[in-house]
C-alpha cells in the first residue's frame, strides 16, 4: 500500500473520530475498521495490545466528549506515517484516575503508526503528557521553572 | 536535496553530538532556523530556542549522554526521528540537581531541510518521565 493512501486512512480515521462526541458504541465500531486484531502500542507507561488500547481510547473519548483532534501533519514512508495532532477537549469525566475538572485543555501529541494491509498493527505514541497534567491542575504551571 | 540524503543529514547530526564534534554542530542549522516545542519544556531555560542551546543543556545535566536515531521517517522536506537519550544526571536538569542515576530520554523530533540544513523543528519528549526517573517529588 503507498504511503500516500495510508497517509489519507490515517486522517480519515481522525476524521471519523472526530464525530465520536462521547458515543463509545461509535466509537468501537470506528475503531475496529482501522484497527488489526494483532496490534501494539507503545506508550511511555508501556505496551497496550489492541483491547488494552481501545480501553484507553474510549476512556479518552468518554472523559472528554467533545475530543476534537486536528491533524497538523503527515510524514508518510513506507509503512510508516508520522501524524502531528492537536488535541482539544473539556475534562468531563473521569481519565487516568483524575476525577473530571471541568477544564478545557489543548495539547499536542505525535504519534507513528505502522500499517499493513490498510489495518494500523503497531503505534509509538508521544502525547505532551506533562501538558495535560499541567492544563488539568495536577502538577501547578510552570512547576519546573526555577 | 532527496529524503534519502536528509535522513544522512541528520544521522550525520546525531554522530557530531555523540563524538562530541560540538563546534560543527552550528553548520548543520539554517539562518531561518525555527523551533516549536511542543511541550513547552524546554522553552522556560533556554533564551533563544537556538538548536545548540538545547545540546548544551542536555550535556550539563548528562555528560556522558548518548542519542540513539530509532526510527526515521521522510516525505518531502520532513524527517520524523523517533530517539532515544541515555545518559548520567550528573547537572542540573530543568531545575532538578544531579543525582547520579542513569536515565532516558523518549522522544520524536520532525525536521524540516531546506538547502541541506534544519530549517524548523517540531519536538516532543517525555519530559515526564525522564523527571519521574531522576526521583521528581
Amino acid at each position: 500500500m503507498p504511503a500516500r493512501q495510508n497517509a489519507e486512512l490515517v486522517r480519515h480515521y481522525f476524521d471519523d473520530s472526530n464525530t465520536v462526541k462521547g458515543d463509545i458504541a461509535r466509537f468501537r465500531d470506528i475503531w475496529k475498521v482501522y484497527f488489526a486484531p494483532v496490534f501494539v502500542a507503545h506508550y511511555s507507561t508501556g505496551d497496550m495490545d489492541y483491547d488494552q488500547y481501545l480501553k484507553y481510547g474510549s476512556s479518552l473519548h468518554a472523559a472528554f466528549q467533545d475530543l476534537k483532534q486536528t491533524v497538523e501533519d503527515i510524514v508518510a514512508q513506507g509503512d510508516k506515517v508520522v501524524v502531528r495532532l492537536t488535541l482539544q477537549g473539556t475534562h468531563t469525566g473521569v481519565f487516568g484516575g483524575i476525577n473530571a475538572t471541568g477544564r478545557s485543555v489543548s495539547i499536542q501529541a505525535v504519534l507513528i503508526i505502522r500499517m499493513s494491509n490498510s489495518k494500523f498493527v503497531e503505534v509509538w505514541a508521544f502525547p505532551n503528557e506533562m501538558g495535560l497534567l499541567r492544563q488539568l491542575g495536577v502538577i501547578p504551571e510552570g512547576a519546573l521553572r526555577r | 536535496m532527496s529524503e534519502e540524503q536528509n535522513v544522512a543529514i541528520l544521522q550525520e547530526l546525531y554522530n557530531a553530538v555523540n563524538q562530541r564534534r560540538l563546534t560543527s554542530l552550528a553548520a548543520f542549522i539554517h539562518p531561518d532556523y525555527r523551533r516549536h516545542d511542543l511541550s513547552n519544556a524546554l522553552s522556560v531555560v533556554t533564551k533563544s530556542g537556538a538548536a545548540t542551546d538545547i545540546v548544551a543543556l542536555l550535556l550539563r545535566a548528562l555528560p556522558d549522554m548518548c542519542i540513539e536515531g530509532k526510527q526515521f521517517v521522510a516525505r518531502d522536506d520532513r524527517v520524523a526521528v523517533q530517539f532515544t537519550i541515555t545518559g548520567t544526571h550528573q547537572g542540573d536538569f530543568l531545575g532538578t540537581a544531579g543525582t547520579g542515576k542513569r536515565v532516558e530520554l523518549n522522544g520524536i523530533n520532525i525536521y524540516r531541510l531546506k538547502d541541506g540544513k534544519i530549517t524548523e523543528t517540531w519536538q516532543l519528549a517525555d519530559f515526564w518521565g525522564i523527571l519521574d526517573q531522576m526521583g521528581k517529588e
